[in-house]
């Protein structure tokens, strides 16, 4: 009676054994952690990847997405080739010159496919052009200067005849508004449109955009990067992540969309609700700049090698890059939904 | 007993050659390593490309070096200055020491880095900012080392002067004074240190000049290089200012325990 009490027992042992130890049909298995940097605090097109995640896009492709917000494309850049975050949102340009320089980094999916980098100045002293430097205090973040550099040199401004300020992105905006320098650089569809929102307000003075593709620099903009090793060892995740961020996207250019995409982004980045005009003004600017000429008919995120071989080209004529490289090295559209 | 000149020869040559010797260990460990791990540029360059880029950027490094020597060495001054007239009032006066040092206290628990972006506001782009930025970093240590060396003169020595009939102004000038200068030189070359950090600190919220300035630039693009050359520049400049201050040290007090004790070692080799 005893034996067959234990043997009972043993077989009960050993059924519990072999079910705890049972694949993904016998127990839930875990999302996979993702990190992911932006390139800056929150900015309107990155509202999408927001959205996805309270949406539960990123949660419906077992993904566990940590987005975290970013202190400029160089910092984001050094983060993922150094492996500390998985995904960053990054200026592709940067990423081809970090790229030259060894680092293994690429990028997966174009968002900003037109560049819009300016430097912004006050309507009452605008700068029109690139002549109009000259003699003037500018203000970047370091990150910036390289960029700052290549537009002089395209137009053959010698770079001693511009006083560049380097600030921290803290105190980049807080420095212009006080007058403490005649300008500064960013891209369009970020924090200068606050200053155009406040001046709608009648909050503060107008602003004056002198944009950098005009003045023959019309590099590719941001999208999302990824480092080699990260590719080698999670493809699978880095194709659920752009599938539904790319379903995102698309939901969230919807004109009924907006209000609800800048709620969401701005509940999950914990910024303060002023900053919704400003934000939604961005993704509105942000949108036409989500395509180029050569990706038109192409999934979302589609990058076209015309349009990073524009910018590889001129990251080697104003010898930032010391060599020419195949634009196919930064970058691989594997990873797009082809529908 | 007299020093052999054998032995004093031999321990000036061995403070000379083993820290010139242990960083060559460590030059070559490090090229090894950069070498043998194939650690990308951007990361880590080799010395030998960080000599080649000091000797290459020689006049761009040293116009950056002098701007930052310049708001380390103005700062410094301007903190020594204050901050020693402001001890001495502390310790002569119980309402000064309870009116200023809480303000000191607190003054010290805001992190420059955050006090920094302001100042540059209010005060620009130039010079002034990395200098009240040097001066709020190394005021403190000098004006608590300061106190402490001038509280710390034994009663007796300051009851016998008083009792041959010394004033109090006097007391602190030929007996308190004298008496604190070894903590005072401590207090200086804690702050001469912090003084390079702070104009670092400065030059990295908002410059156009300076070691930091370059340090910023050359890690947005990536120029391993220039990173670890501006490094070096700014590591010698520190080692440079607390040499000099040591020195004074020496000039000033040769009667302390510390320089004696150094002296009493080589004699008895």
């Amino acid at each position: 009676m005893m034996s067959k009490r234990i043997g009972k027992i043993g077989l009960g042992l050993v059924a519990a054994l072999v079910l705890s130890t049972a694949g993904p049909t016998g127990t839930a298995r875990a999302a996979d952690k993702v990190s992911m940097r932006l390139d800056w605090k929150l900015v309107g097109y990155q509202l999408p990847f927001f959205w996805a995640k309270e949406k539960g896009y990123y949660a419906k492709e077992g993904l566990d997405v940590d987005i975290k917000l970013g202190a400029g494309s160089g910092k984001t850049i050094n983060l993922i080739g150094g492996q500390q975050d998985d995904i960053g949102f990054a200026d592709y340009m940067l990423t081809a010159v970090a790229a030259s320089k060894g680092m293994k980094v690429k990028g997966i999916m174009g968002v900003i496919q037109e560049g819009a980098w300016a430097v912004i100045s006050f309507a009452d002293k605008p700068i029109k052009t690139p002549q109009e430097l000259i003699g003037k205090s500018i203000a970047m973040t370091a990150d910036h200067k390289p960029l700052f550099d290549l537009l002089l040199s395209i137009n053959r401004i010698p770079a001693d005849k511009v006083s560049v300020k380097i600030v921290s992105p803290a105190t980049r905006n807080t420095v212009f508004a006080n007058g403490n320098v005649d300008g500064f650089v960013s891209i369009v569809i970020g924090s200068p449109l606050e200053f155009v929102v406040r001046a709608k307000a009648g909050k503060g003075k107008p602003v004056h955009f002198m944009p950098f593709e005009k003045f023959g620099l019309s590099p590719l903009g941001q999208g999302v990067i990824t480092n080699d090793q990260y590719i080698t060892a999670k493809p699978a995740v880095l194709e659920k992540f752009v599938r539904a961020s790319s379903k995102a996207f698309t939901e969230v250019m919807k004109p009924e969309n907006h209000d609800a995409a800048v709620a969401i982004g701005l509940k999950l980045s914990e910024t303060t609700p002023n900053a919704a005009a400003a934000v939604k003004l961005q993704l509105l600017e942000s949108i036409p700049r989500f395509g180029t000429e050569n990706t038109k008919g192409k999934p979302f995120g589609w990058m076209s090698e015309k349009d990073w071989a524009k910018s590889v080209d001129i990251l080697v004529q104003t010898k930032k890059v010391d060599k020419p490289f195949p634009a196919q090295n930064l970058y691989t559209n594997k990873f797009i939904p082809q529908k | 007993m007299r020093p052999t000149s054998h032995a004093d020869q031999r321990e000036r040559l061995l403070n000379v050659l083993t820290p010139i010797g242990t960083i060559v260990v460590i030059l070559l460990i490090w090229a090894a390593a950069v070498a043998t791990f194939q650690v990308p540029e951007y990361l880590l360059p080799a010395p030998q490309e960080v000599l080649l880029r000091i000797i290459k950027d020689w006049s761009i490094l040293m116009k950056h070096s002098w701007y930052t020597a310049l708001s380390v060495l103005t700062g410094f001054v301007a903190s020594v200055l204050v901050g020693v007239p402001i001890a001495f009032a502390i310790v002569l006066s119980r309402i000064v020491e309870r009116m200023t040092m809480p303000i000191l206290v607190m003054s010290q628990t805001i992190p420059k880095v955050a006090i920094a972006p302001i100042l540059v506001v209010w005060l620009g782009f130039g010079i002034l900012p990395k200098i009240a930025v040097v001066f709020m970093i190394s005021f403190f240590p000098i004006v608590v080392s300061t106190v402490v060396g001038l509280k710390s003169v034994e009663s007796d020595m300051v009851d016998l002067v008083r009792s041959m009939g010394a004033n109090t102004p006097r007391i602190m000038l030929t007996v308190r004074a004298p008496s604190a200068l070894p903590q005072m030189f401590a207090g200086f070359k804690i702050a001469i240190c912090l003084s390079v950090v702070g104009a670092i600190v400065g030059e990295f919220v908002g410059s156009d000049s300076g070691l930091g300035y370059l340090l910023l630039t050359s890690t947005g693009s990536l120029d391993g290089p220039l990173v670890w050359s501006a490094l070096f520049i700014l590591i010698a400049i520190g080692m440079i200012l607390f040499t000099i201050v040591s020195k004074a040290e020496r000039l000033m007090i040769p009667w302390h325990v510390s320089i004696r004790a150094e002296e009493t070692a080589i004699y008895q080799m």
